[in-house]
């Protein structure tokens, strides 16, 4: 079954803290990669072979700006100190993927004819985990 | 919670409490929601006029209005007064609550615009508004203060 986009949920909470919360983000990328490396060799029957090396993964949160978001404070706060979040992608609002990642960009930004947006770039530092049925 | 009211009753209310007019005065500037009555001959009246797609995650809106002032007989230099009136009165607003709904900002869209004299030859002038305004209540959608 299709998924509405708007059902999606994202959210992020300090490693030291227990409660979630969410991203005020209007559209939201999360990206699975690897690295795809050439295993060709003297073997190889006319065509190259390759394998999958480190993999990967990035979040991509714009969000509207909000003082009194909580989510956005703590994502500052991970950025300004260095440390790590744990973020959850749920497409449907309830399950979907989580890890831990950094902080890598927090840009803010507006013209001055619209609202003034943030946007929230993570990049991983563990394993992506499933969450729920997915 | 109640529903939102409609962004131009928000706005005409708005105007009338910065002196702009009067809501459903008999006499000067009377201003109106979505119904322009023949007199008094100086009348502001604020239309809905649709707008952008609202946010179905987010409580966010972005409704627009159209403000349309209407003179005297042959008052245009009053009649645009008016109405530059109502374009310094919500163009640039900072943000506020009208009517339970909190307002983020007030965007003009065009600049105004002479529509034509009516057949008393009263002049007819428009301004376009884009609001972006959070609603306090819906049913399925989230606040961004959370």
């Amino acid at each position: 079954m299709s998924i509405a986009a708007f059902n999606k949920v994202v959210t992020i909470r300090s490693t030291t803290a227990s409660t979630n919360h969410e991203l005020p983000a209007t559209n939201c990328t999360l990206t699975l990669a690897g690295d795809l490396l050439d295993d060709t060799d003297m073997s190889s029957t006319g065509f190259r072979s390759k394998t999958i090396g480190l993999q990967d993964w990035s979040l991509a949160a714009p969000s509207n700006y909000d003082v009194s978001n909580t989510a956005l404070t703590v994502a500052r706060q991970a950025w300004q100190n260095r440390s790590r979040v744990f973020m959850q992608y749920l497409p449907n609002g309830t399950a979907g993927f989580s890890g831990y990642a950094y902080v890598e960009t927090y840009t803010l930004s507006g013209d001055v004819g619209g609202l003034e947006t943030v946007d929230i770039n993570l990049q991983a530092d563990s394993a992506l985990s499933t969450v729920g049925s997915t | 919670m109640a529903a939102p009211n409609s962004p131009a009753d928000d706005i005409a209310n708005y105007l009338s409490s910065q002196g702009v007019g009067t809501i459903g005065a008999a006499s000067g500037w009377a201003l109106g929601v979505s119904f322009e009555a023949d007199s008094p001959h100086q009348a502001i009246t604020v239309y809905d006029i649709g707008g952008f797609a609202p946010d179905a995650h987010w409580l966010l809106d972005y409704p627009q209005i159209q403000v349309r002032v209407r003179g005297d007989v042959n008052g245009y230099s009053g009649a645009y007064s008016k109405i530059q009136e109502v374009k310094d009165t919500l163009l640039g607003i900072t943000q506020t609550t009208m009517g339970g709904t909190y307002y983020v900002g007030i965007l003009q869209f065009g600049d105004i615009n002479f529509i034509q004299y009516d057949e008393p030859g009263r002049p007819i002038l428009t301004a376009n508004f884009q609001i972006f305004r959070e609603p306090s209540d819906a049913t399925n959608r989230k606040s961004f203060s959370t």
